[in-house]
């Protein structure tokens, strides 16, 4: 399996690296930068006779153009994942993918490309990263949290996704998801604190206190979104907020959609 | 620990908001200008990317993108405005602005590259955001609070307008556009030509070069304004804010030196806090909420057990390197949220209540 970090945080191989497991099973992890893609494709597809250290003028505005001509970002990550994805020797790649406000744009990059180049070898290229994306084997998995931004952003995003892209959304992932208290456990916080409104004195009904209301605080933004995945026909899978071991907490609701995928 | 937030609101004219997605920072950003019109007759201007539904309905803003909105903060002789920025437009009255005449602007917007360029230059959101601290020539106001786009750190921020500003004077500009211009130009962009086209396509490229002319033409107002935001944010008269949210994870990483406050958002009071000199010119922030297992164990729901169990798990002795010169605020959390003007006021005035405990004398407020 390949695991591609987008935006090259670290955070991705951190986790990985951090994870106990065996050798074989361990994901190889991908830091995608957009001037180390650049100088791939240049090597790769424009046979510069040169390489891209020694281009000479060209070689200094590779780095202006990977970091600020407006797309490049783009159609370099989903390239260079479609590439690993057709050309690499992997079963499986998972790209951990920017913010959501950039997703749609990453998606949509080689379509847009595509609409607006006639001649060219990116004219193949983005042709046949098109149908990559659009094959039933390529899909997102949306991941938000039961706040009121993310569910607002969730919202936009999977709307955006089912109508400016070809790529499926298989799963909508609710992490980070309060433990969920019943009214006997509102009770009690409430007996605990001596009084109904809500003012803790003592550090365990301050805490009782705060737990009860990030649970009933996340209870609508949960609700919200499984309504959302519901009406796009998109299963939903719960990871229960875990301070101590997230990825833990995380991979024990993974298994579930394993199971579903 | 709100004397830190009071000097800056006190002195400084522009408040750059920074911090991960998630953690507060309209919030915080919103109740900083209140604090700051309430306690330090100020006139504020709070401008914010993208508030939730509840905090722009609190502050009466909901749907007037672009316009600066008077928000009533009582008897105060500050005064508080709040301006929510929409990109789009955002950039069309920099063009608009920039231009050097109607016809180019017009030209410019009419251009079916540009809404998708603009908006996708890696950086403009950002520089959008800052620009509006130029607004300090209006007399209206004398603080500008920015709430930056999430995931920005200081660094990235103070970046921001000189990677704008080092695009106009680049090569890449010059080679884009050298299809209309001079000889010497246009031989010294043969190389990058022969690529782009090879690559690009000619008919593409040419489109690419109509857009980056008119485009140039904004350059000696927009690096104008690029250079004073720079002038500003570098000037004594500007402060980094970054927010960080106590239940996040995220308290230990390293503060950068550019930041000169930090804001713990969404802290539990009684947790105790103590900071401590590590020797190395940086304080040793630690932050902990112990409660007796045996109270918690008590507990005869499960659900709340775990939910307890769990919230404490938040902040075992969590521990924050703060460098010399970086001050501190610590924000409660607030039971319900906040949801209301009220709430944005009783959040700076609980903070300054301080009710949190020391190590020492755990009974007692922490200095």
């Amino acid at each position: 399996m390949l695991a591609v970090d987008a935006v090259d945080s670290g955070d991705l191989a951190a986790v990985i690296a951090a994870e106990p497991s065996e050798t074989s099973h361990r994901p190889e992890v991908l830091g995608l930068t957009t001037q180390d893609s650049l100088n791939e494709y240049v090597r790769r597809y424009l046979k510069v006779p040169i390489s891209p250290a020694n281009i000479g003028p060209l070689s200094r505005i590779f780095d202006f153009v990977s970091n600020a001509a407006p797309g490049v970002k783009e159609i370099l990550t989903v390239g260079k994942a479609g590439y690993e994805a057709r050309f690499g020797d992997w079963d499986e790649i998972v790209v951990d993918a920017p913010a959501s406000g950039h997703v749609v744009e990453l998606l949509a990059a080689p379509t847009a490309l595509h609409e607006l180049i006639t001649s060219g070898p990116l004219v193949g290229q983005t042709a046949w990263l098109q149908e990559l994306l659009a094959a039933p084997s390529t899909t997102v998995t949306v991941v938000a949290t039961p706040e009121e931004l993310p569910v607002a952003e969730t919202t936009m995003l999977l709307g955006r996704l089912i109508r400016e892209t070809d790529v499926a959304v298989d799963a909508l992932i609710i992490n980070r998801a309060p433990t969920t208290i019943g009214p006997a456990g509102i009770a009690e916080a409430e007996r605990i604190n001596g009084r109904t409104d809500g003012r803790a004195t003592t550090a365990l009904g301050l805490v009782a206190a705060a737990a009860v209301d990030r649970a009933l605080s996340a209870a609508p933004f949960v609700a919200e979104l499984e309504a959302l995945a519901s009406g796009y026909d998109v299963p939903v899978f719960t990871v229960t907020e875990n301070f101590d071991d997230p990825v833990s907490s995380a991979l024990s609701a993974l298994s579930s959609l394993n199971g579903h995928r | 620990m709100i004397d830190a937030v009071d000097a800056l609101l006190a002195e400084r004219s522009v408040v750059a908001v920074v911090g991960r997605g998630g953690v507060g920072k309209t919030t915080v950003a919103a109740a900083l200008g209140v604090r700051a019109a309430r306690h330090h007759d100020r006139r504020v201007l709070v401008v914010t990317v993208d508030p939730a539904r509840r905090l722009a309905d609190a502050l009466g803003v909901n749907g007037l993108d672009g316009e600066a909105v008077i928000v009533p903060v009582g008897q105060a002789e500050g005064r508080l405005w709040v301006l929510m920025v929409e990109m789009s437009s955002a950039w069309d009255q920099l063009v608009r602005h920039c231009a050097p005449d109607a016809a180019t602007a017009d030209s410019l917007l009419a251009n079916g590259l540009y809404r998708s360029l603009t908006t996708r230059f890696v950086a403009s959101h950002d520089y959008v955001a800052l620009d509006h601290i130029l607004l300090l020539d209006d007399d209206r106001f004398d603080l500008i609070i920015v709430d930056t786009p999430p995931g920005n750190h200081a660094e990235d921020l103070f970046a921001a307008p000189g990677r704008l500003g080092l695009f106009f004077d680049s090569r890449l500009l010059r080679w884009l556009t050298a299809g209309v211009g001079g000889g010497v130009t246009r031989l010294a962009s043969r190389p990058f030509q022969l690529v782009a086209r090879r690559l690009l396509g000619t008919d593409f490229l040419d489109r690419i070069g109509e857009f980056f002319t008119l485009f140039a033409r904004l350059r000696p107002r927009l690096v104008e304004r690029i250079d004073a935001v720079e002038r500003l944010l570098e000037s004594p008269a500007s402060a980094m804010v970054e927010i960080r949210a106590a239940d996040s994870g995220h308290i230990p990483e390293p503060v950068e030196e550019g930041d000169d406050l930090v804001v713990v958002n969404r802290l539990l009071p009684l947790t105790e806090v103590v900071i401590e000199p590590s020797g190395d010119g940086v304080d040793r922030v630690t932050l902990d909420l112990r409660i007796d297992s045996d109270d918690v164990d008590a507990l005869t729901d499960e659900s709340l057990r775990a939910a307890v169990v769990g919230l404490m798990a938040a902040t075992p002795g969590v521990e924050m390197r703060l460098p010399a010169g970086t001050g501190l605020c610590l924000l409660p959390r607030l039971s319900g949220g906040v949801n209301r003007l009220e709430d944005l006021i009783t959040l700076t005035d609980q903070a300054a209540a301080e009710p949190w405990r020391s190590k020492a004398e755990s009974s007692d407020p922490v200095v």
